[in-house]
């Protein structure tokens, strides 16, 4: 029986390059912000939001809507699967790397 | 992180190989830049320090005055220690409504765990015993925990035992001659300690964003 190669483990919906920037940053910032995901990531409202509920719909996070003033806020912030996921990737991915560093 | 193309498509090993790594590399600088916006590791290290290096030079100063000698000495130290946690946890929730990153849970259990060492018979007998630095240790040991810290973490359990240790003079103990100074000398060296790993990691934190 083979080994799987590193990149046949990748999970379709983490694996991606803006999902795996905000996964990231959920997990060094605990929670963060519509905003602050949008200005560190570079990303439109549109393109954050459908990743947003991407994610959310896969259980990786969790989005909450409130209130600080009048001014409304939506929060991110990574479910334990989210950051299981995350690790996972991570793993894949450094594997991957020193798989093809071997040759 | 502009573009949304995946991560790393069908190519050859190389170019997968150069996209693999710039892809760790854009996510490790991702994470330092959030690590530097909430001041992550320095932040609670200097306030921690800079209030046990505040409650310890009284101290050294008048080492046989109620006020620093003795239990009711370390009680007010670990108050101090409380506040302290306190403190940090408003700091983050702060910053989390000014800025939008991070939350202040792991310093809110801190805070809740010094207070319980506090005020429940059994945990303010244990501080008494131990001294302020069981309030620091497991304070930030929670903290650390809390958020994935592995420098806080390790720091909590390594000063925490070295000031443990230290209050029940076995250090101190073992120096030729009376040294009254010794004991408090040592708690006021392991907070400045705590300061420096601070200001370390606050150069850390700008470098790694």
């Amino acid at each position: 029986m083979t080994e799987d190669h590193p990149a046949m483990t990748f999970d379709e919906v983490v694996h991606q390059r803006a999902r795996l920037a905000i996964l990231s940053v959920l997990a060094e910032a605990g929670q963060a912000d519509f905003p602050y995901l949008r200005k560190l990531l570079g990303m439109t409202d549109g393109n954050l939001g459908r990743h947003l509920e991407t994610l959310a719909a896969a259980g990786l996070i969790v989005i909450s809507k409130g209130y600080h003033g009048n001014r409304p806020r939506t929060w991110a912030e990574l479910t334990i699967a989210g950051q299981r996921a995350l690790d996972a990737e991570l793993a894949n991915m450094r594997a991957l790397i020193a798989r093809l560093e071997q040759g | 992180m502009p573009g949304t193309r995946n991560a790393l498509p069908d190519q050859p090993d190389d170019a997968a190989l150069a996209a693999a790594r710039e892809l760790t590399a854009q996510l490790s600088v991702l994470r330092g830049t959030v690590r530097r916006d909430r001041r992550v590791t320095s932040l609670p290290l200097l306030v921690l320090g800079g209030t046990a290096a505040a409650v310890m030079v009284p101290a050294i100063v008048q080492p046989t005055s109620m006020w620093t000698d003795g239990r009711f000495g370390a009680a007010l130290q670990s108050m101090a220690i409380v506040a302290a946690f306190a403190a940090i946890w408003l700091a983050e929730r702060h910053r989390a409504v000014t800025a939008g990153v991070g939350t202040g849970r792991g310093f809110g259990l801190a805070t809740v765990a010094g207070l319980v060492l506090l005020v429940v018979p059994g945990g303010l007998v244990m501080s008494l015993i131990a001294g302020p630095f069981l309030t620091f240790a497991l304070g930030l040991l929670i903290a650390g925990r809390k958020q994935r810290n592995a420098f806080i973490t390790w720091f909590a359990v390594a000063v925490g035992l070295a000031g443990i240790v230290n209050d029940r003079h076995w250090i101190s103990n073992r120096l030729p001659g009376p040294h009254p100074w010794a004991e408090p000398a040592i708690s006021l060296a392991l907070a400045l300690l705590t300061v420096a790993a601070g200001l370390l990691w606050w150069r850390q934190e700008n470098r790694a964003a």
